[in-house]
């Protein structure tokens, strides 16, 4: 018991020498990819930020050419058309049925069938013996 | 011993059964159905006249087919090697960060995989709109100031494609490559550390070679789901020269659904089937025994 929990210990202890020495001579090129990862996922975000942003826009500021981050009349008017002036309800309903039905089965086929076949013992030669 | 042996294949078959029933019932007989309607002159609904491999040939000589065909290899050339290389880059930048950063930048990259296809057509559609999109700006930039219809200009379709089809499916492959970082043992580094290898000896001579299998995964299962592109070409393409950038699938929708010709859109289903094993297969093999040496 006791060496399994020195081995776990050692595991998720942090790299103490390797972070010193990084810290001791500036880690320039570090930095510049940090920075890349970080404006990448800023590119990679943006056009869910605009689709988001685009929902509070009044329409005659959702048809303008300019880039506009933040809505000049915030809006809450195209939510309330959505859930009062469609049927919405349904639509979530028949969406929850169908996905509800497909897990349940896929779950219950797989998991039976994956059982199964994980109690038989694979040979290394790629026969399965008994 | 026997009885034994008995108890236990009956509950071997039990716990079979559902997904040997549903496998048969939906895959397997279908596809045999599939195999014989590709024979005859049937049409969308109804029994038709053996008629050999006429339709096969028939796909032979008809240019709209070889069109699609010639779509969907290029399509999966703009999109499955691109995404497999961008998905590593951004699984070692991510893999270097630490705590809420790292949470966040993959958060970023992932959040594109959960929409649904028609939400990432309609943002996409919207920013790239001729009219009012902000993807404007940046056409202005390369083409004289002058706005352009990207989806409707045709040496341009399919490239726009293919980077909204990474944009949108990059978080997976992102996840995959993670994973393979993260069973990299931080030990290996400390000792090529120790032994003065500096960061691109330590890309070179551990990242890659240990990350290969996953490289070939991802690159295996992008190369299948690529080739059966559909949706996102049927959305983008729709109200425009449809026949221009027609892909194998909508090929076989045409047929089927629109032309009413039930074996010509089997025998087009079965040589994509039979182009998607001869392809994936034999790369997949090829590469994994690649990454043995």
């Amino acid at each position: 018991v006791s060496a399994s929990a020195e081995t776990g210990a050692d595991l998720f202890a942090p790299p103490r020498g390797r972070r010193l020495a990084r810290l001791r001579h500036l880690d320039l090129l570090g930095l510049v990819i940090t920075a890349a990862t970080v404006a990448g996922a800023m590119l990679w975000a943006f056009p869910l930020y605009w689709g988001l942003v685009t929902t509070f826009k009044p329409e005659n500021e959702v048809v303008r050419p300019e880039v506009q981050l933040w809505p000049e009349h915030f809006t809450f008017q195209n939510y309330i058309h959505v859930l009062l002036e469609t049927k919405i309800g349904i639509w979530y309903v028949n969406s929850l049925l169908t996905s509800a039905a497909v897990t349940v089965l896929v779950i219950v086929t797989a998991a039976g069938a994956g059982y199964a076949i994980s109690q038989l013992n694979f040979q290394a030669d790629g026969s399965s013996g008994g | 011993m026997l009885k034994s042996k008995r108890t236990e294949i009956l509950a071997a078959s039990m716990l079979m059964a559902p997904f040997v029933v549903t496998y048969g019932v939906l895959f397997i007989y279908p596809t045999i159905k599939m195999a014989q309607l590709s024979l005859t002159n049937a049409p969308l609904i109804g029994p038709g006249k053996w008629v050999g491999f006429d339709n096969y040939f028939r796909l032979a000589s008809d240019r709209l087919f070889s069109v699609a065909i010639w779509n969907t290899l290029y399509f999966v050339i703009l999109s499955v090697i691109p995404s497999t290389l961008i998905g590593l880059l951004v699984a070692l930048g991510v893999n270097r960060l630490k705590g809420w950063l790292q949470s966040v930048v993959l958060a970023a990259f992932f959040l594109p995989y959960v929409l649904p296809v028609s939400v990432v057509f309609r943002i996409w559609q919207w920013m790239c709109d001729k009219d009012f999109g902000i993807a404007q700006h940046v056409v202005q930039l390369f083409n004289n100031g002058e706005r352009l219809s990207i989806f409707r200009t045709i040496p341009l379709f399919m490239p726009a494609v293919a980077i909204v089809t990474i944009w949108w499916l990059i978080g997976f492959n992102v996840l995959l490559f993670i994973a393979g970082l993260r069973n990299i043992s931080s030990e290996i580094y400390e000792a090529a550390e120790l032994d003065g290898a500096g960061r691109w000896t330590q890309f070179r001579r551990i990242t890659w070679p240990l990350v290969w299998p996953v490289t070939v995964l991802v690159f295996t299962i992008q190369l299948i789901l690529q080739l059966k592109i559909f949706d996102q070409v049927y959305l983008f393409a729709s109200g425009g020269r449809i026949d221009t950038t027609i892909v194998m699938v909508q090929y076989i929708l045409k047929q089927a659904f629109q032309m009413n010709k039930g074996g010509l859109a089997a025998a087009a289903s079965m040589v994509l089937f039979v182009l998607i094993a001869a392809l994936s297969v034999p790369q997949f093999q090829l590469l994994r025994a690649r990454g043995d040496r």
